[in-house]
C-alpha cells in the first residue's frame, strides 16, 4: 500500500471534515454518550424516592422543604465507547488499479478520528486469513491519533481472509460501541457469522463495502480468461458480451442486496463506498443519510 | 466444367489462413481480478441460452470461408461448356446509298445494325462473327471475332455508303467464308427484295418508300447571254406534285421556283431561265420532305469559275487588257492604276500593261506587256524600244507547248507599230511570235519559279491585235496556262474516279469529302485519281510552289438506282450444304457469383456490426 496514505495533508482533510460534521449534523460519535442508565454527570435527569442508603448529598433539600418528603436527584449517565474498526486486508483489496485498499484505509482514519475527537476509544483491527490483527489499540485522545494512525499506512494487503473466522475469537466488548467492517465482501465465505456474534454482543454494526470502478462497471469485453487474485486456481473464463455484462451487473446487486439484507436485519447498517469516491461524500451523505452519522 | 484459370483456387490457401488468424484472434485474453466471485456468481443470472446461437460464434469465419471460396471461384473463371450451343455468324450488311432512306427515325443502314448487334449481344458465347460490309468497295470488316464487345464496337463504327453497293463481290466473300466454315450461317441484312435465296437468311431493313430525286442538273447560256438551269426529276412512293426551288452561290434565300407534277417512277424535265450571266454555284433543291434527303438536291459548280483564280491587272489607264480578260470569262478581276500598285500580294495571276514594277510578284503567274525596263526577278531583260519593219509573225514550232497554246489562233501574222526588244537571257522560255526576228510573245518561269508570260508590244499599237478574234483566243490561252483546269468537271456520281490534274509547281493535293475526313491523292503522276463515295461537296484544294492555296468545288451525287426505295433483285445464294450442329457455347457469366460474394461480405460485415453493437 501506498505508505503515505495517512499523511498531513489527509490528516487536514479529515480535520475538514470533522468540521463540516460538527457543522451539519449530531452524530453517533458527536458529544458525550449517554447511556441508559443514570449516572454522574453534570446533567439533571430526573427525582426518585430516596431509598435508604443512597448518596445523601444528591438529596434535593429544595424539594424536601416543599414536600417534607426526601427526593433523590438523578442525573444522567456517560459512557465512553469503543470503536473497533476491521479492515480486510486480503490481496482482492488492493490488486489493480482500484486502489481500495487506500479508500478502506482513508474511511478507517477518519471514522477513528472523528471518534478520538468525541473521546472515544478506537482499536483497528486487520482482518487477515482467520486472524483479527491488533494495529492500533485502544486509542483515546487526539494526540494518541496523530501518534498513532501513520500505523495504518504499514497495513500490507496480501493473501486470503475469512471475516467470520477472524472476528468470532476476537475480543469484541460488549454493548460499548460500534465496530466498523470495511471490506470489499468479494467472497464466498460467510461473514454473516461475523455480524450474528456482533450483533449478539450488543455492538452497533457498520458495513462498509469498497469496489472498484472496474468492480461496479466492467470494462473488459471479449474473450476473458480472468484469474481470481487471492486463488489462482479459482477463474472466470467466457466471451464477455452485453449478456454477460447484464448478468453481472444482477449478481453485483444481488451480493451488495445481500450484505445489506444482512447488516439491517441485525440492526446494523451498510454502505457502498466506491473506491474513486470523495470521502466528504462517503461521510456527508451516505453515512447520513443511511443514519450512521444523525 | 473448365477453369480459365485453375490456378485462382491457390486463393483457398487464405482458408487455413483465415482460420489461423481466427483462432489467434479468439484466443481468450488472460487477465487476474480481484475477485472472480462477481463473475462466477453472474452465471446464476444468464439466460438460457438457444444452442444455434453456439453458431453466432463462428458465423463470421463461416461466412469469411465461403468469401474466399467464392473469390477462388471468380479468379479460377470457370466455363461451362454446352455443345452445339453457340453459332457461326457471317453478316453480309448492304451499305449502300439507299440504306440512307430514312424511317421512323432512323436510317435503314442504322436498322441494319442495330440488329447485328442485337444478333451478337444475344448469341452464345463461343460463337464467331463475321462481317462484310458491301460499300463502295467490299470489305471484310472483322472475321471470326469471338469477342462480342469487340464485334459490337466494330459493328457501331461502320457508317453508310453512297454508292450503288456491289452485294455480287459480298455474295462471294460470303460464299469463300461458308466453304471455309460450313457451319457458318450467313445473314444478310438489306434492303433489298430478293425473289430466292440460299443458305442466308435475309434480314429485310427496307422501311420508308416516300422518295424525290434530281438527277441531270445542268447550265448553259443562252443565245441572248442568260443562264439556264435544267434538269430531272423522279417520285418513287407514289404521284405527286413537289416544288424545286433554285438557289444561286450557297444562298438559302430562294432565286427561283418552280412547281412539278410527277408521275411515279417518270422522270420529268425542267428549267429555269435567268437573267444571270455568270454565277459560282447554284442548287436544285425539291422543297418537299421525303424519306431520303440526299438526292432531293443538288449543287453544281461553274467550272470555269472553280478552274480559275483572283487577278490583278495594274494598268497605266489602258482598258485594252481589261476589255480582253473580261471577254473571255475572268470575273475576279482586280484592275488598278500603276500609281497604285503597292505591291500588292494574295493573287494568282499578275498582269503588268504598259508599266513594270521594280520587283517581279513572289507569287502567282505574271504577265508583263509592253515592258519598258528589267524588273528584278522576271526572265527578260529590257534593251529598246525598235519601230516594227514588218508583221508580227507567229510561231510556227511544232512543238506541243506551242501548238497548245496558239489553238484557236486563226492569222499568221499581224501588223505592229512598234515593240520592245527584250532579251530573254538564254532560259527556259517558248516564243510564240516574234518580229523582227526579236520575241514578241514567249512565256517561261520567272526567278521564283512561276509562270511568266510576256507580250513585247503594247496593245494600243497594233489595232490588228487587238481588235482580233485571235487576241481574245490568245489571253484565253494564256489565261488557261496561268491557270490550269484543276478537275475536267465539276459534277460527279458515288463511286466514280474524280481525276486531279497535278498542276506544274504544285506541292500537295488535299481533298476534304463532305464528311470532313480528308485525303491526299498521290501527286507524283499528272492525274491523281480519287474514288469519289460520298454525296455533297468535295473541296479540293492545292498547295502550290508559291505557297499559293487554290480551291476547286466539286460535287457528287447519289446513283440513281440506290434512289429507288424498293429495288427487287433475283436471288442471293450461297451454294454447298451447311454442315450440321453449332459451335462449342460457354457460360462465364460470374455475375451471380459475384451477387453472393457481395451478400457474404454484407452479412459478415452485419454481423461485425452486431457484435460491435453487442457489446456496448
Amino acid at each position: 500500500m501506498n505508505p503515505l496514505v495517512v499523511n498531513e495533508e489527509f490528516l487536514a482533510e479529515i480535520e475538514l471534515l470533522q468540521t463540516l460534521l460538527k457543522n451539519n449534523v449530531a452524530g453517533r460519535f458527536g458529544g458525550n454518550h449517554q447511556s441508559k442508565t443514570f449516572g454522574s454527570s453534570p446533567e439533571f435527569a430526573d427525582y426518585r424516592d430516596y431509598i435508604p442508603g443512597d448518596d445523601i448529598t444528591k438529596l434535593d433539600w429544595n424539594a424536601y422543604a416543599r414536600f417534607e418528603k426526601l427526593y433523590l436527584k438523578l442525573y444522567l449517565d456517560e459512557r465512553q465507547v469503543h470503536t473497533r474498526i476491521y479492515i480486510d486486508a486480503s490481496r482482492s483489496m488492493s490488486y489493480g488499479k482500484g486502489k481500495k485498499e487506500v479508500q478502506a484505509v482513508k474511511i478507517a482514519a477518519a471514522l477513528a478520528y472523528i471518534s478520538v475527537c468525541e473521546m472515544d476509544r478506537v482499536s483497528v483491527y486487520v482482518i487477515r486469513e482467520n486472524r483479527a490483527e491488533e494495529v492500533i489499540s485502544n486509542m483515546l485522545g487526539r494526540e494518541a491519533f496523530y501518534n498513532n494512525i501513520g500505523k495504518l499506512n504499514d497495513i500490507v494487503f496480501d493473501g486470503n481472509s475469512s471475516i467470520s473466522e477472524a472476528i468470532l475469537p476476537s475480543t469484541v466488548g460488549y454493548g460499548d460501541g460500534l465496530s466498523v467492517i470495511i471490506s470489499d465482501f468479494l467472497t464466498d465465505n460467510d461473514f454473516s457469522a461475523a455480524i450474528d456474534h456482533l450483533a449478539t454482543k450488543k455492538r452497533d454494526i457498520l458495513c462498509i463495502q469498497v469496489l472498484s470502478r472496474e468492480e461496479l462497471n466492467p470494462k473488459s469485453r471479449g474473450k476473458m480468461h480472468f484469474f481470481d487474485s487471492e486463488d489462482p486456481a479459482k477463474f472466470y473464463r467466457k466471451n464477455i458480451n452485453r449478456e454477460i455484462i447484464r448478468a453481472y451487473k444482477q449478481a453485483l446487486a444481488y451480493a451488495t442486496g445481500r450484505i445489506r439484507e444482512q447488516c439491517l436485519s441485525r440492526g446494523g447498517y451498510y454502505i457502498l463506498a466506491a473506491s474513486h469516491e470523495p470521502l466528504g461524500d462517503i461521510f456527508l451523505d451516505k453515512l447520513v443519510s443511511t443514519g450512521v452519522i444523525k | 466444367m473448365t477453369f480459365l484459370f485453375p490456378l485462382g483456387f491457390l486463393a483457398l490457401l487464405g482458408i487455413p489462413v483465415l482460420i489461423l488468424i481466427y483462432i489467434i484472434k479468439n484466443r481468450y485474453t488472460e487477465q487476474t481480478v480481484t475477485s472472480t466471485y462477481l463473475w462466477t456468481l453472474s452465471e446464476k443470472f444468464l439466460r438460457r441460452r438457444i444452442p444455434i446461437n453456439r453458431l453466432t460464434g463462428i458465423l463470421s469465419l463461416i461466412l469469411q470461408i465461403l468469401a474466399v471460396i467464392l473469390i477462388a471461384v471468380i479468379v479460377a473463371h470457370p466455363v461451362i461448356t454446352l455443345p452445339g450451343a453457340a453459332q457461326a455468324y457471317c453478316f453480309v450488311l448492304d451499305a449502300s446509298g439507299s440504306m440512307n432512306i430514312e424511317y421512323e427515325g432512323s436510317t435503314r443502314f442504322e436498322e441494319g445494325r442495330q440488329k447485328i448487334k442485337d444478333m451478337i449481344n444475344g448469341s452464345v458465347k463461343g460463337s464467331t462473327y463475321t462481317l462484310i460490309c458491301a460499300g463502295a468497295t467490299t470489305e471484310t470488316v472483322f472475321e471470326g471475332y469471338t469477342d462480342k464487345e469487340r464485334a459490337v464496337e466494330a459493328v457501331d463504327e461502320l457508317e453508310s455508303g453512297y454508292t450503288a453497293a456491289g452485294l455480287g463481290d459480298a455474295l462471294i466473300e460470303a460464299q469463300k467464308y461458308f466453304n471455309d466454315n460450313p457451319r457458318a450461317h450467313t445473314y444478310l441484312i438489306t434492303d433489298k427484295v430478293y425473289a430466292d435465296s440460299q443458305n442466308v437468311d435475309i434480314i429485310n431493313v427496307g422501311g420508308g418508300a416516300v422518295n424525290y430525286a434530281l438527277r441531270d442538273a445542268a447550265y448553259e447560256y443562252t443565245a441572248d447571254g442568260g443562264l439556264k438551269v435544267s434538269g430531272k426529276a423522279v417520285s418513287y412512293g407514289g404521284d405527286a406534285e413537289v416544288e424545286i426551288g433554285l438557289y444561286f452561290n450557297g444562298s438559302d434565300e430562294e432565286y427561283s421556283v418552280l412547281s412539278l407534277q410527277l408521275s411515279e417512277g417518270e422522270e420529268k424535265a425542267f428549267e429555269f431561265g435567268t437573267g444571270l450571266s455568270d454565277f459560282e454555284s447554284f442548287e436544285l433543291r425539291i422543297n418537299d420532305g421525303d424519306d431520303l434527303g440526299l438526292d432531293s438536291s443538288v449543287t453544281v459548280f461553274n467550272k470555269s469559275r472553280e478552274n480559275s483564280s483572283d487577278t490583278l491587272l495594274v494598268s497605266d489607264g489602258s482598258i485594252y487588257m481589261e476589255a480582253a480578260l473580261r471577254s473571255v470569262g475572268v470575273t475576279n478581276l482586280t484592275v488598278i492604276k500603276a500609281e497604285e500598285y503597292e505591291g500588292q500580294t494574295g493573287y494568282g495571276l499578275y498582269i503588268f500593261e504598259n508599266f513594270v514594277p521594280e520587283i517581279t510578284p513572289a507569287e502567282g503567274s505574271v504577265w508583263y506587256i509592253n515592258p519598258d525596263k528589267s524588273p528584278e526577278g522576271a526572265n527578260f531583260s529590257f534593251q529598246t524600244e525598235v519601230e516594227a519593219n514588218g508583221a508580227a509573225v507567229y510561231s510556227t514550232s511544232t512543238k506541243t507547248t506551242v501548238r497548245k497554246m496558239l489553238e484557236g489562233v486563226t492569222a499568221d501574222s499581224f501588223l505592229l507599230k512598234r515593240f520592245v526588244k527584250l532579251g530573254t537571257g538564254g532560259g527556259d522560255f517558248t516564243v510564240y511570235a516574234t518580229c523582227d526576228g526579236s520575241p514578241l510573245m514567249f512565256s517561261g518561269a520567272n526567278a521564283y519559279g512561276n509562270r511568266e508570260v510576256v507580250m513585247a508590244f503594247s496593245l494600243r499599237d497594233s489595232a490588228a491585235f487587238t481588235l482580233s478574234l485571235d487576241c481574245t483566243t490568245l489571253i484565253s490561252n494564256f489565261i488557261n496556262y496561268s491557270f490550269p483546269e484543276v478537275v475536267d468537271s465539276t459534277a460527279y456520281v458515288c463511286g466514280d474516279i474524280l481525276p486531279v490534274n497535278v498542276l506544274p509547281g504544285c506541292k500537295n493535293i488535299r481533298i476534304v469529302a463532305p464528311s470532313g475526313k480528308e485525303s491526299y491523292p498521290d501527286i507524283s503522276t499528272t492525274v491523281s485519281e480519287y474514288l469519289v463515295s460520298e454525296v455533297g461537296a468535295y473541296k479540293i484544294y492545292l498547295t502550290m510552289a508559291d505557297g499559293i492555296e487554290r480551291e476547286v468545288n466539286v460535287y457528287s451525287t447519289l446513283p440513281e438506282e440506290e434512289s429507288v426505295p424498293l429495288c427487287e433483285e433475283e436471288a442471293f445464294k450461297i451454294t454447298g450444304t451447311p454442315q450440321a450442329g453449332g459451335l462449342a457455347g460457354f457460360y462465364d457469366d460470374l455475375l451471380a457469383v459475384f451477387i453472393i460474394l457481395a451478400v457474404l461480405v454484407a452479412a459478415d460485415f452485419g454481423v461485425y456490426c452486431y457484435e460491435q453493437y453487442q457489446l456496448r
